[in-house]
């Protein structure tokens, strides 16, 4: 019987077991005892006896059930306070949990506020470098032209060069102002997914690059890319970077070779760059993604070193890592991945 | 040529003014041009009013027109320009320092003809105002009865 099992034997079962019992003890030993002092000699005392015995036995019964009944109560109410007191230390808990969430929350939306606000006093203030800072770079610029123009005689030569200087210097500021203004865009611009043909957007970059190469050869060799999920101006522009840094490279060797590959792994694409041009000392290779970093000199390879930190910046916004591995005067492999799946920006 | 239109300059800076009116002078198109230092002074030009109540009231060829500027900017005199039925047909050149998308995407959702960022480097920048001038100047043709 399931009751049995139960390791407290239920309130009502506990009350009728021992009613049960103790009536029959009462019954069986009350009615021996009278009978055995009573019968036969007197009848009508024995009558009499037994219905003061039924009598008694109802009182001692109910004082018996009276107390059961209280004492079972009397557990039922402490059980049922602690019960109380756990939902209120249940409700204190739920209370603080949703303050602590109405002030989680209160918190993203504090930040994200901020974060907007600082964004855009990053967009105002490239804004105002952009339009304000370029404008004396072009008056400059111009009037060493007008003063060139209008009096060629009354400076010497050495003058001349100087304000040839002052102009070249002027023009690269202005190409240093508006690549990072480049930078600062390709950090905020929003990427615009889509499904690209990574083959189809090297074989561009590369028509690009072979034209400001005209007179240069360099062996090309493209192996098959997958289609992967990206922003394709950025990315273009990841490979213009890369592949024109190879070209570049390798401009003083006799035979440019510029391979260019993919691997995957369980969740990645490996896209790999890999030229046999001037390499780098790999004691240098953190510096090689910073902003206006350069490890050569302008003389030996042009370049602001703009290039690489805006590849990185692209390829990180992708959910992709870069990195490169090279040797001085034996070439250098540049690795970036993209996620096979769709970034959940 | 007897096309004696003007061309209106609407440009804050006094360099970038002497400066272009350098390379208009080089197609001796810098006569016919009318400078106006802010978004108001041009729309007092453009409506014959204040100190210029007394031109001749025709219309402008193009006005070549700064983004950046006191008192009323460039894209604001563009919205103004847009609205007037006296002048929604005058050509509006947007002549400024930079590309910033969202002013491109302002001025052309606006009715911008034209938007030509300066070079920094001044060769490019003469060559930019040149063609700007003949194009606008000479070549492009606008309705004669606005």
């Amino acid at each position: 019987m399931k009751f049995i099992q139960d390791k407290k034997i239920r309130f009502e079962y506990q009350i009728t077991i021992i009613y049960l019992i103790i009536g029959i003890l009462w019954i069986v030993f009350s009615d021996m005892v009278l009978e055995s002092v009573l019968y036969p000699k007197n009848i009508s005392l024995l009558t009499s006896a037994q219905s003061y015995k039924g009598i008694f036995y109802i009182f001692i019964t109910s004082l018996l059930l009276f107390v059961l009944v209280k004492g079972h109560l009397k557990k039922l109410k402490k059980s049922e306070t602690k019960l109380q007191e756990q939902i209120k230390k249940f409700e204190l808990l739920n209370q603080e949990y949703k303050s602590l969430n109405q002030e989680l929350e209160q918190r993203v939306l504090d930040r994200t506020s901020q974060l907007e606000a600082s964004n855009k006093e990053l967009e105002a203030f490239s804004y105002s470098v952009s339009h304000d800072l370029r404008a004396p770079l072009r008056h400059i610029n111009g009037y060493i032209d007008l003063l060139k123009r209008r009096f060629p005689d009354s400076l010497p030569e050495k003058g001349q060069q100087y304000l040839d200087n002052i102009s070249e210097s002027a023009i690269q500021m202005g190409q240093l102002i508006d690549e990072l203004l480049q930078f600062s865009r390709t950090s905020r611009q929003e990427l615009k997914y889509f499904k690209l043909n990574m083959n189809a957007l090297t074989e561009e970059a590369i028509k690009m690059i072979q034209y400001d190469n005209v007179g240069r050869k360099i062996d090309w060799l493209l192996k098959p890319l997958p289609e992967v999920w990206g922003d394709s101006g950025l990315l273009k522009m990841v490979w213009i970077n890369l592949l024109s840094n190879a070209a570049k490279f390798t401009r003083k060797k006799e035979k440019a070779l510029i391979e260019i590959e993919c691997n995957d792994s369980a969740n990645e694409f490996i896209f790999s760059v890999r030229d046999n041009g001037a390499g780098f000392d790999m004691k240098y290779a953190q510096k090689l993604f910073g902003v206006f970093q350069r490890l050569h000199s302008v003389a030996e390879y042009e370049g602001t070193g703009i290039g690489l930190a805006n590849v990185q910046r692209i390829i990180s916004r992708h959910g992709g890592r870069i990195w490169a591995e090279a040797q001085v005067d034996k070439g250098a492999i540049f690795y970036f991945t993209l996620p096979k799946n769709k970034k959940q920006s | 040529m007897i096309n004696l239109k003007t061309i209106l300059l609407v440009e804050d800076n006094p360099m970038d003014v002497e400066l272009t009116l350098e390379a208009l002078e080089e197609n001796r198109l810098a006569n016919r041009v009318v400078v106006a230092n802010d978004g108001v002074e041009a729309l007092e030009y453009l409506r014959c009013e204040g100190k210029y109540a007394h031109r001749n009231p025709e219309n402008p060829a193009v006005v070549l027109l700064d983004i950046k500027m006191p008192r009323m900017d460039g894209k604001e005199l563009l919205r103004i320009i847009r609205s007037d039925v006296n002048l929604n047909t005058l050509p509006v050149v947007m002549l400024t320092s930079s590309r910033e998308e969202p002013d491109l995407i302002c001025c052309y959702e606006m009715g911008v003809n034209a938007y030509v960022v300066k070079p920094v480097n001044f060769n490019d920048f003469m060559n930019a105002v040149k063609q700007l001038g003949i194009f606008w100047g000479l070549i492009n043709e606008i309705p004669v009865n606005k």
